[in-house]
């Protein structure tokens, strides 16, 4: 048998993911930390990172890296309160790099925290009731919910179960509070046996969703499992159950690949506990822990078949999961704009290119959003909600609220109105504070949708929806593999261009141009644009029209 | 280390232990996630963190309250918090716009609170709440047990506690306190009929302010069903 992978044992000898981080975060002469421990602080949603724009500079003065931590909430559904969103803006600014910036998964992340500020960080969260607990790591990550719980009773369940979810999956080690807050570790209390992970944890990071079609936005297929909303009448009455889906590969790898989950049956709504743990300890038992490159349930099921993960699945539960019921999806992107409740409140899904909430010149978005949750009555009644598109959600705004929401964000350069194409368009952080970038991407993303707009335009195309996501790797923090359009970087400026993938995000694309620069992704995309706009049929999405014509 | 028990918080962990261990698996705990809520959860939570609580989803809370709840979820350990919520029929039928709050709010409490709550309180013959002599005139002669208007055992194990109890209690455990109380909120209930309180006035005076209603109706007598 293969050796285990080296982090299973760091795993094993942490003391339930304590390791030495305790002493090592007060060891102010060294900014980072040692492997072990940079490691096992995933786990407690944090990586260290460094300025990847300083390395040359550094490196030429014989420094050491510009060491600075980035930390994850874990905010199942990405709900926040008014408050809470407040207290997360003054953590930016004071412990961090002043921008607030939106995942893919519905949180937040801090950037540029330096060590010194770790623990302050982390305190702060804990004072507006929010952690980072699980946000990285072998373990279930932060559980990301159909945006909007105050849209339909629906969508509050759905956001309710990733909130069932989370809590129930959340590491039962009290390593959080003792490292970053402070608490005493409870002595002679009940020993801390973990009892879903075990003393090990799982073999790699496990995501989990919950949709409510027809919107696919949080993208069910992409994750390790997820969960479809059936609805009757207005609620939730069980989930189509999605299993093995990933987004992480390397390249020139072929044993390393994007895969789309896979439906394996049905529960009822009030299962839903059972079947996320039935799924979860499978993985747990059978997960591949010799190779991190190949441990995630994607792998798990296809090494072992489909066929024998559901048998394995169905072993472990009282109610066997029943045939999928049916359901459709029309696309995972926003819905930008104002739109009213039942009761006459007001949510209004504003656009944020990449998810970075920042103040750059006249465009003041931050402090647009400061002055916005700062409203009286707002606060106590309203709701920010972030969406897997990286957008916000100003949610349950009176009639007042409305109208002061479009003065501020006027007052502040906000513009909402940008291109269709700008609209579905996302990009993973990259440089440069990302380790793992090979290319850039939110930074260079921006730029590249105004070259391929002005390619829709000349083409007529340009109320076409058509799903762009770029990352700076081939890990597909964006999910490039099921965009229309996804780019993944290869090398400095170069990109692997990839086509076919389904608007609504249930297939995956496939390779169209290999480690192509600017110029090469405009000229492969311009002829194809025409061919597009002469040929597609009434309604036909580019990624199935690609399809279709043979292009991928 | 030898923890120091307060003598309210003797009473009230003997009281619990004595009502869970008399009616094993038919006990629950109603919590609003209120202001004070966490001293209870706490205890509770020391004695079984499994013990099922039932938290009203009206519809109509602050997204604070949420938010502590699911911190406290978090903190305490509670694995059996089960949040109800008002049947989508009964809101369709009586209140499609959630305006009833304004024009007739002890429809709108029984709706949102009164008959949720019943139906989830079938499986139990007991329950436990965290109401308190000094909440009101109505609450100061609460008993340690009483029998409910349903004819339920309804326990009180913080029917004595003061507010220095309670805050020395919130100080001792470490507990976070609800995010409204720093702004001026005394006792939470919906955000419609919930306002924030002057100084000197009761804890309960900011709840259905304007209006003669003192109570949602979950302790009082249900009228009977036409």
């Amino acid at each position: 048998m293969a050796d285990l992978a080296r982090n299973e044992t760091i795993k094993a000898r942490s003391d339930f993911l304590r390791g030495t981080l305790a002493e090592e975060l007060d060891v102010q002469a060294f900014g980072g930390l040692g492997e072990d421990d940079g490691q096992l602080i995933k786990f407690h949603g944090v990586y260290v990172q460094d300025d990847r724009d300083l390395r040359p500079e550094r490196a030429k003065r014989k420094l050491d890296l510009a060491y600075m931590f980035m930390a994850r909430l874990r905010v199942p559904g990405g709900v926040l309160t008014p408050r809470q969103y407040l207290a997360m803006d003054r953590l930016a600014t004071e412990r961090g790099n002043a921008t607030v910036r939106l995942t893919t998964r519905q949180t937040i992340q801090f950037h540029g925290v330096i060590k010194s500020n770790v623990r302050e960080a982390m305190r702060a969260m804990d004072a507006a009731l929010l952690d980072t607990i699980a946000a990285c790591g072998d373990v279930n990550r932060n559980v990301m919910a159909a945006a909007n719980p105050y849209l339909s009773r629906a969508h509050g369940e759905a956001v309710e179960a990733a909130r069932q979810l989370s809590a129930h999956f959340l590491p039962r080690t009290g390593a959080w509070r003792e490292i970053f807050i402070g608490d005493e570790r409870v002595l002679g209390g009940e020993p801390e046996a973990e009892p879903i992970y075990g003393p090990t944890y799982l073999p790699r990071k496990f995501k989990m969703t919950v949709a409510v079609p027809p919107s696919n936005d949080v993208d069910v297929f992409a994750h390790d499992l997820s969960f479809i909303a059936i609805v009757e009448g207005e609620t939730i009455v069980g989930y189509n159950v999605v299993a093995g889906g990933g987004m992480g590969a390397s390249h020139g790898e072929p044993a390393t690949y994007p895969r789309v989950g896979d439906v394996i049956g049905y529960c009822a709504a009030a299962d839903l506990i059972p079947v996320a743990e039935a799924v979860v300890t499978v993985q747990r038992d059978y997960g591949d822990r010799t190779n991190r490159k190949h441990a995630r349930l994607k792998y798990t099921i296809d090494t072992h078949g489909l066929d024998w993960f559901k048998r394995e699945v169905n072993a472990r539960l009282a109610t066997p999961l029943a045939p999928a019921r049916a359901f459709e999806f029309t696309g995972n992107g926003d819905a930008l704009g104002w739109l009213t409740d039942h009761e006459g409140l007001h949510h209004l899904t504003l656009f944020i290119e990449n998810g970075r909430i920042a103040d750059v010149g006249a465009w003041r978005l931050k402090s647009a959003l400061v002055a916005i949750n700062s409203m009286p009555d707002f606060i106590d009644r309203g709701a920010i909600i972030m969406t897997a598109n990286q957008n916000i959600i100003i949610a349950r705004a009176s009639d007042a609220d409305r109208a002061a929401i479009e003065r501020i964000l006027a007052e502040h350069g906000v513009v909402q109105h940008v291109s269709v194409l700008r609209e579905g368009a996302m990009a993973c952080v990259a440089l440069p504070t990302c380790g793992l970038a090979l290319a850039e991407s939110e930074r260079y993303l921006p730029h590249l949708i105004t070259a391929i707009d002005a390619l829709l335009t000349e083409n007529h195309l340009s109320d076409q929806r058509i799903t762009v996501r770029m990352t700076g790797c081939p890990n597909g923090c964006a999910r490039p593999y099921i965009a229309e359009i996804g780019l993944v970087g290869r090398n400095p400026g170069r990109y692997n261009l990839l086509l076919g993938g389904a608007a609504d995000g249930s297939r995956l694309n496939t390779i169209y141009r290999e480690n192509a620069d600017e110029a090469e992704i405009i000229a492969a995309l311009s002829p194809l644009f025409t061919q597009f706009a002469k040929d597609r049929l009434p309604g036909e999405g580019f990624g199935d029209y690609t399809r279709r014509a043979g292009i991928v | 280390m030898l923890e120091t028990l307060t003598k309210p918080e003797t009473e009230a962990l003997d009281l619990l232990r004595t009502s869970i261990a008399a009616h094993p698996g038919r006990i629950a705990l109603v919590s609003s996630f209120g202001t004070e809520s966490a001293a209870l959860l706490d205890l509770v939570a020391r004695i079984d963190r499994s013990l099922p609580v039932i938290f009203l989803d009206t519809g109509k809370l602050f997204p604070d309250t949420i938010a502590y709840r699911n911190a406290l979820i978090t903190r305490l350990r509670l694995s059996d918090v089960r949040t109800i919520r008002p049947d989508p029929a009964h809101l369709a039928s009586f209140d499609p716009n959630g305006t009833l709050f304004a024009r007739d709010p002890d429809l709108c409490c029984s709706l949102r609170k009164t008959m949720p709550l019943d139906d989830a309180l079938l499986p139990f013959e007991a329950w436990i709440s965290g109401r308190k002599h000094t909440q009101s005139d109505s609450r100061a002669t609460l008993q340690a047990t009483e029998t409910g208007p349903d004819g339920r055992i309804i326990v009180n194990p913080l029917r004595a506690w003061t507010q220095t109890d309670i805050e020395t209690y919130f100080t001792s455990r470490n507990l976070p306190h609800h995010p409204l109380q720093a702004d001026g909120f005394a006792s939470i209930g919906c955000h419609t009929c919930t306002r924030r309180i002057q100084p000197g006035e009761p804890p309960r005076a900011g709840r259905w302010s304007g209006t003669g209603k003192i109570e949602c109706g979950i302790f009082l007598t249900r009228p009977v069903a036409a």
